[in-house]
C-alpha cells in the first residue's frame, strides 16, 4: 500500500443496513486478520491491502444478498486465498529463525532477554519443522478460531483440524522443550 | 503414556463435548503426567503466539520509516475531522437560554457568542424581542436535557464552562498501520472561536493500558 492509499475513512458503526454490519465486522476482525497474515508471511503492507480487498469482497457478498452465516471464517478464507495467491512471500515468515528479532518489550531485563531469545530461537526451530498446514491451523487457532471454523477456512474436515492442532503443538512442546 | 493425553489439547481448546470435557477434568485432577503435559502445551501454545507477536512487531519497525512523512498528513486528517465533530456540538448548546427575560445583555455584543447571534442581530430589526423569538426558533429542536434550563445567561454564554465533550476515534483510523505504537491514544484539546471555528487544537498522546489480543480460553 503507498502513501496516497491510506486507509483514512472512519469506520464508524451503522448496524442497521448491511453494510453497517460489515463496517462492524471491519472493527472487529481488521486486526486478527492483519496479523494471520503476517504471520503467513505478507508485509505489513501487503496484509492490510489484502484484508482491504477481503471486505471489499464481503460488501458485495452482503449487498448480494449472500449467505451470513460464518461471515469470520468466511473472511478468514477469502483473505487466505489472497494470500495464497501472493506465493512469493507465503513461506518467507518462517522459513528463517528470528535473528534479529526483537523478541521482548522494552522494560526486560538482559538477562530476561537472552532467555527469552534462547527460547524463541528453538521455537523458531520447531516452527520451521511444523507442516504448512499445522502452522495454518495452529495460527488461525492462536486468532480464535474454533476447530470447526478453521475447518472451513482451510477446506478440512473438524476432525482433521482437531488431529493437526494436536500434532503441531505436541511437535512444539517436544522439539523446543517449553 | 496415559489414555487421556490425545483428549487434552482438545480439553484446552474446549473442543470436547461437555460430558467427555468433565471425564478429562476429573481424570486431570488425579494424574501427574497429563498436567505435566497440559501445562507443557499451554506453555508451547502461548509461546507460539508470541512468537508470531514479535514477528509482527518487528515487521512492522522494519516498514515503520517508510511511514514517517506521511504521519503528518494523518495528524492533518485528525485535525479536521477533531474539528468537525467538535464545532456542532458546542455550537449549539448555549443558546436556547437566550429566550430567558434577564438577558438584557445583547448577545451581539459579546464577543463569546456564536455566529448566529451576530446574524440574527443584523438580519431582523432592533427589537429585542424579535431577535430572541428567532434564535428561539432556531434552536426549538435542541432536546431539552441539553438545554441549560435555569442557567444564568453570564453562564450560558461562558463557552469554556461547558462539560468537554469526549470523541473517541480509533487511531488506526487516521494513522497508517506501525506509526502509532500500540497502547497509545490521542487527546484533542480544541478552542472554539466565535463563530465555531476552531481556533487551536493540540493533540497530546496519552499512554493507556496494553490492548490485550484475546486468547482462547
Amino acid at each position: 500500500m503507498s502513501g496516497e492509499t491510506l486507509p483514512l475513512r472512519l469506520p464508524l458503526p451503522r448496524f442497521r443496513t448491511r453494510e453497517g454490519e460489515a463496517t462492524a465486522l471491519y472493527r472487529e476482525l481488521r486486526k486478527p486478520l492483519v496479523r494471520y497474515l503476517m504471520c503467513l508471511g505478507l508485509s505489513s503492507d501487503e496484509a492490510q491491502d489484502v484484508v482491504q480487498d477481503a471486505f471489499v469482497s464481503l460488501q458485495k457478498h452482503l449487498a448480494a444478498g449472500g449467505s451470513q452465516e460464518n461471515i469470520r471464517s468466511w473472511l478468514y478464507r477469502v483473505a487466505h486465498n489472497h494470500a495464497r495467491n501472493r506465493q512469493t512471500s507465503y513461506d518467507r515468515r518462517f522459513s528463517a529463525p528470528l535473528g534479529e528479532v526483537d523478541t521482548m518489550s522494552d522494560e526486560a531485563t538482559p538477562e530476561r532477554m537472552v532467555l527469552e531469545k534462547e527460547k524463541f530461537r528453538r521455537l523458531g526451530k520447531a516452527i520451521g519443522l511444523l507442516s504448512e498446514r499445522e502452522r495454518e491451523c495452529l495460527l488461525l487457532r492462536g486468532g480464535g478460531l474454533r476447530y470447526r471454523e478453521i475447518g472451513e477456512v482451510l477446506g478440512i474436515p473438524t476432525s482433521t483440524v482437531g488431529d493437526t492442532v494436536e500434532r503441531a503443538i505436541k511437535k512444539l512442546a517436544e522439539n523446543c522443550n517449553v | 503414556m496415559c489414555d487421556f493425553s490425545g483428549r487434552l489439547i482438545a480439553w484446552l481448546d474446549k473442543e470436547l463435548p461437555e460430558g467427555e470435557a468433565a471425564v478429562v477434568e476429573r481424570h486431570l485432577k488425579v494424574c501427574m503426567e497429563c498436567q505435566s503435559r497440559l501445562v507443557a502445551y499451554q506453555q508451547a501454545s502461548r509461546t507460539f503466539d508470541a512468537y508470531c507477536d514479535a514477528e509482527i512487531a518487528s515487521e512492522r519497525r522494519r516498514s515503520l520509516p517508510r511511514w514517517i512523512p506521511v504521519i503528518s498528513a494523518g495528524a492533518a486528517a485528525a485535525i479536521a475531522v477533531a474539528a468537525v465533530f467538535l464545532t456542532f456540538p458546542r455550537g449549539r448548546v448555549p443558546w436556547p437560554s437566550i429566550k430567558s427575560p434577564t438577558a438584557h445583555s445583547s448577545p451581539a455584543m459579546d464577543p463569546r457568542v456564536g455566529a448566529a447571534h451576530s446574524v440574527a442581530a443584523l438580519q431582523t430589526p432592533p427589537s429585542a424581542a424579535s431577535r430572541v423569538a428567532r434564535v428561539d426558533r432556531r434552536y426549538a429542536a435542541v432536546p431539552a436535557r441539553r438545554r441549560s434550563a435555569g442557567a444564568a445567561p453570564a453562564q450560558v454564554h461562558d463557552v469554556g464552562a461547558l462539560p468537554a465533550i469526549e470523541i473517541t476515534i480509533p487511531s488506526d483510523a487516521m494513522f497508517p498501520p506501525g506509526a502509532v505504537p500500540e497502547g497509545v491514544s490521542f487527546v484533542a484539546d480544541v478552542v472554539l472561536g466565535a463563530d465555531g471555528s476552531a481556533e487551536r487544537l493540540r493533540l497530546q498522546p496519552q499512554f493507556v493500558t496494553l490492548e490485550r489480543r484475546a486468547t482462547r480460553p
